[in-house]
């Protein structure tokens, strides 16, 4: 009877083997289906396996909300605006949070503030790039920095999203007037109605010190590149 | 050739450690917290940017049956595309990574 070493030794050589098979054929019906084949034998490894697959999702009824932005449609299109430039004096603001709090910039004077301007709740980009910083919080508070959200959507939708998608960074609601804070910020997107996938880190004087608005919806900043300048900050103080 | 009991290939134990390597784009935030987890977790990894490398995409799109999709992690003979976090966790453990 063959360990569970040696079964994963000859796993792993035979996947080599079929990953150096994929430049020796050429493209082919015959070349799909071996193609698929391999992902339908991977799909039902990870059903079938333990502690495999998505544990929560199987055991729910009815549709995974906190999934749901993996089928909805992709948000695409280039940038139409560039943000205020580093050096800029980051205006002030004013907003409510999930839980009908004032939150204002003012009221982090003294640390550095990445400001994430995001298009929209549950939307598809948007939902991956805000579980990502709630992942890095930790490293976030390293540098002494707070990260705050702002969508032009609802209160009611940010707290909705912030349960489903376990978040507890601040979500502000950029809702009336629509888009003001991203219009000072110059980040709004007159065309769609919401604002453009930007990044402002301030520093403790209130300065902006970098600026990052994504070149396509969908693209979700270079986080080594924003921890990155965060180390400048520091640096520079 | 096949491997004779998949559930052999599946059970939990450590093995030898295998190279990891992720594929995907900068710009992914999937693949960034994969690899920010990885760094994290003091795991080596090489990183294979999907934009810059056209093999890299065409071997994920051999792999998955044609989708180029991000992230792909490559954990010996494990391909995990598109993993859970608590999956990507599940496999490192298996290959005595973490």
């Amino acid at each position: 009877m063959i360990t569970n070493a040696e079964s994963n030794a000859r796993l792993a050589k035979l996947e080599q083997r079929f990953s150096e098979l994929e430049a020796e054929l050429t493209p082919s019906p015959e070349k799909e289906a071996f193609s698929i084949l391999h992902a339908m034998i991977h799909e039902g490894w990870r059903r079938g396996g333990p502690g495999k697959g998505a544990p929560e999702a199987a055991a729910r009824k009815g549709p995974d909300v906190s999934n749901l932005y993996k089928s909805a449609p992709a948000m695409q299109g280039t940038a139409e605006t560039s943000g205020l430039a580093p050096g800029t004096p980051a205006p002030d603001f004013t907003l409510l949070d999930a839980a009908a709090h004032q939150v204002s910039l003012h009221d982090f004077k003294g640390q550095p503030v990445v400001l994430v301007f995001y298009p929209l709740d549950w939307s598809p980009a948007c939902s991956d790039q805000l579980s990502l910083y709630q992942s890095e919080l930790p490293a976030f508070a390293e540098h002494g920095a707070k990260v705050l959200g702002i969508s032009v959507d609802s209160i009611y939708s940010h707290g909705a999203w912030a349960a489903v998608r376990d978040l507890t960074i601040p979500l502000l609601a950029d809702f009336n007037p629509k888009g003001e804070i991203a219009r000072r910020y110059r980040v709004y997107r007159s065309t769609d109605g919401f604002s453009e996938r930007a990044l402002f880190v301030i520093d403790g004087e209130g300065t902006i010190r970098y600026t990052h608005v994504a070149p396509e919806l969908h693209k979700v900043p270079d986080i080594y590149e924003l921890f990155g300048h965060l180390d400048g900050l520091h640096q520079r103080a | 050739m096949f491997v004779k009991s998949f559930e052999q290939a599946r059970a939990t134990s450590a093995d030898a450690p295998h190279a990891v390597t992720v594929y995907g784009t900068q710009w992914c935030a999937a693949t960034q917290r994969v690899r920010r987890y990885l760094d994290r977790l003091h795991v080596p990894y090489v990183f294979r940017d999907m934009d810059r490398d056209p093999r890299a995409t065409s071997m994920v799109q051999w792999w998955s049956g044609g989708d180029a999709s991000h992230p792909t992690v490559q954990i010996g003979g494990d391909v995990l595309i598109e993993p859970a976090m608590q999956e990507l966790q599940d496999v490192l453990v298996q290959h005595g990574l973490v």
